[in-house]
C-alpha cells in the first residue's frame, strides 16, 4: 500500500510502524516498511513524501496533506482530482489500469480535465477515449 | 481449465486479504499515534 506523509513525520511513522512489526528499509530511493516475518518489498507500505517528486523526472511533486479528506473511507485519502493527477504523473501500466477502472465506474469525465495540470491533460484525454 | 485457475484465484484472494489487514493495522496505529497521513494506493 502507498502512504502519503510529510518528511518531518518520518521518524514518528517509523517508530509507530515498528511497534506493529514493520521495519523501515530503503529500496531504490523509496522508503518502505516491511513485515519482519514476511519481508517482501512488494507487500510492504511504500512512503510517498508530500511536496517532493517521487521520481526526479516527474514534473509535479506529490501533493501536500491538505488535499487529504476523511469520511470517504475508514482512513484519510486524497481527493479525486489529486489522486488522478498522481496517477497521470506516474502513468505506469498499473496506473493506467487504475484510471481505466475509475472511468469504468463513472468517476472520470471531461469535467476533470480542468482540475488536473495542463501538461497531464493529454494523458487523461487518452484514458477517456479508452474503450472499457 | 477450471482446475488450473482455482489455485491462482485463491492466491489473489489471499493477496487482497493481506493488503486489507495491513491497511487496517497501519492506519489504526498511525491514527492512535496522531500522525497525519493519507492512503494513496492499496493495490499490489
Amino acid at each position: 500500500m502507498d502512504l502519503l506523509a510529510r518528511r518531518a513525520d518520518l521518524s514518528a511513522i517509523a517508530e509507530t510502524l515498528h511497534r506493529v512489526g514493520l521495519v523501515q528499509i530503503e529500496v531504490l530511493g523509496v522508503t518502505m516498511f516491511i513485515d519482519r516475518r514476511r519481508p517482501t518489498p512488494k507487500g510492504g507500505v511504500h512512503l510517498v513524501i508530500a511536496g517532493e517528486k517521487v521520481r526526479p523526472h516527474y514534473t509535479h511533486p506529490a501533493p501536500d496533506l491538505d488535499r487529504a479528506v476523511r469520511g470517504v473511507a475508514a482512513y484519510p485519502v486524497v481527493d479525486l482530482p489529486t489522486l488522478v493527477t498522481m496517477k497521470l504523473q506516474s502513468y505506469r501500466p498499473i496506473d493506467q489500469a487504475h484510471l481505466i477502472d475509475l472511468k469504468s465506474v463513472g468517476l472520470l469525465d471531461q469535467g476533470l480535465l480542468r482540475k488536473v495540470p495542463r501538461d497531464l491533460r493529454d494523458r487523461l484525454r487518452a484514458i477517456l477515449r479508452t474503450a472499457e | 481449465m477450471r482446475m488450473a485457475l482455482k489455485p491462482r484465484m485463491g492466491a489473489a484472494y489471499m493477496a487482497v486479504r493481506r493488503v486489507g489487514q495491513l491497511l487496517k493495522k497501519v492506519t489504526r496505529a498511525l491514527d492512535k499515534a496522531g500522525v497525519r497521513y493519507a492512503v494513496v494506493g492499496r493495490a499490489r
